[in-house]
């Protein structure tokens, strides 16, 4: 184990940049776990759907697969919204929520991905964009592109939720749907309507996320189920209802990950993801910057 | 008081309410008129929260209600709201996280922008102390402070009635003569109030009528300026058959 | 009811109860013969099938007492088969040391799944729902990357062959007899313990974890017995996959695997050994008939599973749960016959229960500030107040919910330790709840004998086994429930569904539920919210007539009119403080209680 300066301070920058893809990842369950209280464990596989809408955009009519992603948000907003509607439905008795719940999303993972699989196989898919190969060189450190335009892409997903979520009239709603919602009705305000946008709104996520994921790496329907600890391993860590703990944590897991894949190989990295799970459920379970 | 007496703005009759199967109002009848203040008493686990709730919408109800010459049968809390029918619920509850400025703001959720912000600074005037806190998060607002929140959230919608549900729990002698004191306000500039309360001197001093309400029924109903007003009502609590005699 | 017709119910249920039986062990018993006789079909294709779904059944048959009893939603039990699989591999094939006899490697198996069960479930004792559900699938996945890593063991990617089990259990229809054997074990193991006291004590747990406590139940205790079990159960079916496989590799042991087994209990519905069985054979063989696209078999598990969740929540178990269809009698009347109380609290010398100068504070708010307290064997005290006053705070210092700051509570003489809920029952101090805590999936009868869970003698494994200490702590809690149900006017419901009761009716079965304590002192929070006048009278002449047999009776209370009517003596309390204290007459004319509740 050759333990170089130079291979270290890669595996931090690349952990770095790694740390923005995961934070868009994230941030749709930072909204559905951590501000509506859902488990939606089928984030991951929605994404991929993502990636694969923009692979159609770029492999069919030759755009930019970020810009296939930003054409297919509202009806990702639209698919959202139907999903919760239809959890609304069926498990608005919350006596036994968590466990049915729980089960819903997961059929709901297994037959989105399964969906994927029988319609664009189990081969490894890609996209081609200016910046999939090449380095932006900054005096002695290369940032890959693939990396870099992830990184500023989640980067600019979080900030732009933030801005909405804290100078909105929705986003404000949002904020007090999570904490009293009988108040909230009381006010003409109606909950179901505001957590179905909310939910529409971490759906949408999904997709440019998902443009993200193919740009960073070539993508099969089944890799969705590596990012589950991931994703949840981020909320946790970072403290649910926190957008910018969530960003530290999700900077936090890509260097650690990173780190541990450079000197121990690359087949460590999902139990990297819910070590750091473990642990922070052990140690401090309210996260980095939870309330 | 109306001299020709019109319609009662809020007529509620023959109502029954209960969570689940645990039935709690039985055959529920009361009014108020426009700009009256009307006081809700009895003792604990008499259903008074209930009723309120049962009355905005919040929980389902048998029987009927009117307000401001509508049927009400049916509306749920926003369509309450919106006709002008104002709930406050008991415990002073905000959203902490919010600012002042932003709770007002959502409490007139759907209100057009320019309306909403005269008709935030107009509820703001009536509760000066928190005007000033008016960029502050709720969370650091005091205890009484947080309940003339509610209370000014409740006025954004300049409602007809406003229902009070025990303002005063939990707060000071000091907080609740200064809540009940912009409760007066309110009433002179023309809003009915109805008033559950438990510190009943303070409540009958502030409204012109009052309900007893004991086990799920109405058990008493006067004007507060009758005599021997305080026997009654405890008779009423405790109910006629009690075998040991009054002291004098 | 008459007191003639009483006997003759008797009999007549005892007779019915043997039809009942017959009527349950009917599956069973065709089950097992299908079992026995698939070998005549000699396809060894079939045999195949069926002995991995025998495999599978013996891990689920555990994970059925941790998700479907307990609740604990353990989705990554398949590490319990990694390890078991493993463990008895490279035993057997002599990776660690000689080689192991092929039985024994079996046994090491499940004693590494015993152990790792418990590593893996004592996060359940801290954790909610869902973050232990990630845990646990956490832990399969770093169990698969050591498996992978660990190349001296297990082969790391290349694999390790499994091990071969001598005659007359060897491969082909030896090897399904030795795994329908072991999976009939397992069934009639879990299912003893699923009818157990430890069965209904872990439901207890899942839907009702304060009247648990209340109950004597100590749930760290036993949901570490239920994963050691339940690991080990993995533990030896990975033994046996790994038999089945001849050669097992990482990737054998997939995240569809975890959650099939998962699934199978889901589809099979909560709280049934018969459900989970057959819902973990539908998806064993699934894939076989989804045989042309390996993806079809996970989309019909992901579309069953669905079905299930949005359409069936209750399962398989629920469909076949035909004894809850029949209709109620409309116009019930609960009718106590408070004369059976002397055999039912039949039980040693009576005690004081004192409380002296409790201060209890949360946050800034004092919420008991000074109380001095005595209740009497043979006496009802009421405990009243407004809003706020401490009365039910009072409750749940006494039943040792919450731990005073200062002041003791003494039981004729013995200090009661704070915060120690679940061990009031051991003091016989009983109480009811203010929202009747009853497992509503579970029988009348069923939530009643939970009240007597202390009582049993018999251990863990005596009842895994059916040993004549469980059997007679079975017909003993069985009896005594029956007679606490009679006692307050019940036991027609003895055999339905809790959740199909009216509340008033759920409010006596709390009580039948506290009485089998036989308690020193019973505790009632608001007993009569929500009752017909009618119902309240009898309420109040049973709980006199509790009180008169010898027990101490804290009755905390609105309804003015019962408080009067039945108690001894009465305190009220104002602000965490006593206000007034005496006879019902004294109060009802003290100035002061009178202003206190008019909120002077």
């Amino acid at each position: 184990m050759d333990v170089s300066l130079g291979l270290l301070t890669n595996a931090v920058i690349s952990g770095l940049l790694l740390g923005g893809f995961y934070a868009a990842v994230s941030i749709g369950v930072a909204i559905s776990f951590g501000m509506l209280d859902i488990v939606n464990i089928a984030h991951p596989a929605f994404i991929l759907l993502g990636s694969y809408v923009a692979f159609i955009g770029n492999s069919v009519f030759g755009i930019d697969p970020i810009l296939a992603a930003v054409i297919a948000l509202p009806a990702f907003y639209l698919l959202g919204m139907a999903a919760y509607q239809v959890y609304y439905v069926a498990f608005e008795r919350r006596d036994d929520q968590s466990l049915r719940g729980l089960s819903f999303f997961f059929g709901i993972l297994f037959i989105v991905e399964v969906g994927l699989i029988l319609i664009f196989g189990v081969d490894y898919t890609s996209v081609q964009a200016w910046y999939g190969g090449g380095n932006l060189s900054l005096g002695f450190i290369e940032l890959p592109w693939r990396l870099l335009v992830p990184f500023l892409l989640g980067m600019a997903m979080v900030a732009g939720l933030q801005v909405f979520l804290s100078r909105t009239f929705i986003g404000r709603a949002i904020q007090a749907v999570a904490q009293d919602q009988q108040a909230l009705r009381l006010m003409a305000a109606n909950p179901t309507r505001i957590k179905r946008i909310a939910f529409g709104l971490s759906f949408a996520t999904a997709a440019l996320a998902g443009a993200a994921m193919i740009i960073i790496q070539p993508v099969e329907p089944s890799i969705g189920r590596e990012y589950i600890g991931r994703i949840f391993a981020i909320c946790v860590l970072g403290g649910l209802g926190s957008f910018p703990g969530m960003v530290i944590a999700a900077v936090t897991l890509g260097i650690v990950e990173s780190l541990t894949s450079t000197f121990f190989g690359p087949s460590w990295a999902p139990a990297v993801a819910f070590g750091v799970l473990l642990l922070t459920l052990a140690v401090r379970p309210s996260g980095i910057l939870g309330r | 008081m109306p001299t020709s007496a019109p319609e009662p703005l809020l007529e509620v009759a023959g109502l029954s309410a209960g969570y689940g199967k645990i039935v709690v109002l039985r055959d529920v009848a009361l009014t108020v008129g426009a700009g009256e203040a009307v006081a809700l008493l009895g003792p604990n686990g008499a259903g008074k929260t209930t009723l309120l709730r049962a009355v905005s919408g919040l929980l389902p109800r048998t029987g009927q209600v009117k307000f401001a010459g509508r049927d009400m049968a049916g509306a749920g809390p926003g369509d309450t709201v919106r006709a002008g029918l104002v709930h406050v619920v008991e415990g002073h509850r905000v959203f902490t996280q919010l600012s002042v400025f932003d709770n007002l703001l959502l409490a007139g959720y759907g209100l057009p922008r320019p309306e909403l912000t005269r008709q935030v600074e107009e509820a703001l005037a009536f509760f000066p102390e928190i005007a000033a806190k008016r960029n502050d998060r709720a969370v650091t607002l005091s205890g009484g402070q947080q309940q003339m929140l509610a209370v000014a959230q409740g006025l954004v919608r300049r409602p007809k009635l406003l229902m009070l549900d025990e303002p005063s729990a939990g707060l000071s002698p000091v907080l609740v003569d200064r809540v009940l004191a912009a409760m007066v306000r309110l009433r002179e500039a023309g809003t009915a109030i109805l008033l559950v309360e438990q510190l009943i001197e303070k409540a009958l001093a502030a409204s012109d009528r009052v309900y007893a309400l004991a086990r799920g029924s109405i058990v008493l109903q006067a004007r507060t300026d009758e005599a021997d007003l305080p026997n009654r009502l405890e008779h009423a609590y405790f109910g006629q058959d009690v075998s040991a005699p009054l002291a004098s | 009811m008459t007191e003639a017709a009483a006997p003759i119910r008797t009999r007549g249920a005892a007779g019915t109860r043997w039809l009942g039986k017959l009527e349950g062990k009917i599956s069973w018993i065709l089950l097992g013969l299908a079992g026995l006789l698939l070998p005549l079909l000699d396809d060894s294709y079939i045999g195949t099938i069926a002995t991995r779904a025998y495999i599978y059944w013996v891990l689920s048959a555990g994970l059925n007492l941790v998700v479907g009893y307990a609740g604990q939603i353990a989705i990554g039990w398949v590490s319990m088969l990694t390890l078991g699989a493993y463990t008895t591999a490279a035993l057997a094939a002599g990776r660690v040391g000689p080689e192991w006899n092929s039985y024994l490697a079996l046994l090491a198996g499940g004693a590494v799944g015993a152990v790792f069960g418990v590593v893996v479930g004592l996060p359940a004792l801290r954790l909610r729902t869902f973050y232990f559900a990630m845990t646990t699938l956490g832990f399969a996945t770093i169990v698969t990357q050591v498996a992978l890593a660990w190349k001296d063991i297990t082969g790391g990617g290349v694999g390790t062959p499994g091990p071969v089990f001598p005659w007359p259990f060897d491969p082909g229809w030896g090897f399904y007899y030795f795994c329908f054997i072991l999976a009939a074990l397992a069934t009639w193991m879990t299912a003893n313990i699923g009818s157990s006291r430890y069965g209904r004590a872990l439901v207890a747990i899942r839907d009702a974890e304060v009247a648990a406590e209340a109950s004597g139940i100590a749930k760290p205790k036993l949901l570490m017995l239920i994963f050691l079990l339940a690991g080990a159960l993995g533990g030896v079916a990975g033994g046996l996959f790994s038999s089945l496989q001849s050669y097992i590799t990482p990737d054998a042991f997939t995240f569809e695997m975890s959650v099939l087994f998962f699934i199978g209990i889901l589809i099979g519905g909560r709280g049934s050994i018969l459900g989970p069985l057959l819902g973990t054979i539908i998806l064993t063989v699934l894939p076989e008939f989804a045989a042309p696209l390996v993806q079809w078999s996970t989309f019909l598990y992901a579309a069953l599973l669905l079905v299930i969740v949005l359409v069936i929540p209750g399962g398989i178990a629920d469909l076949l749960d035909y004894k809850n269809r029949r209709p109620l009698e409309q116009h019930r009347e609960i009718v106590p016959r408070p004369e059976l109380l002397p055999r039912v609290l039949d039980r040693p010398a009576a005690e004081l229960l004192t409380l002296k100068n409790i201060a209890l504070s949360f946050g800034g708010v004092r919420a008991i500030d000074g109380l001095d307290l005595e209740i009497r064997p043979g006496e009802v005290h009421g405990l009243i107040g407004p809003n706020g006053s401490g009365k039910t705070t009072t409750l749940n210092v006494i039943s040792g919910y919450y731990a005073p700051q200062s002041g003791e509570v003494r039981l004729g003489g013995a200090v009661l330790p704070p915060s120690a809920a679940h061990l009031r029952a051991n003091h016989r101090i009983a109480r009811t709840f203010q929202t009747p805590r009853l497992i509503g999936g579970a029988s009348v009868l069923d939530n009643v004998m939970i009240g007597g869970t202390i009582d049993g003698q018999g251990s863990f494994v005596e009842s895994l086994v059916t040993l004549p200490r469980h059997r007679r702590d079975e017909a003993g809690l069985r009896a005594a429930a029956m007679l606490a149900l009679q006692t307050v006017g019940l036991e027609s419901l003895a055999a339905v569904r809790t959740d199909r009761l009216q509340h008033s009716e759920l409010r006596f079965v709390e009580i039948a539920r506290a009485l089998m304590l036989r308690p020193a002192c019973l505790l009632l929070d608001e007993p009569a919210a929500g009752l017909s006048t009618e119902e309240i009278r009898r309420l109040g002449a049973l709980i006199k007539a509790i009180s008169r047999a010898g027990t101490a009776v804290l009755l905390v209370e609105h309804h003015a009119d019962l408080i009067f009517d039945i108690c001894d003596h009465v305190t009220v309390l104002n602000l965490g403080k006593v206000l007034a204290a005496g006879t019902p007459a004294e109060i009802r004319s003290h100035r002061e209680v009178v202003s206190a509740y008019l909120g002077a």
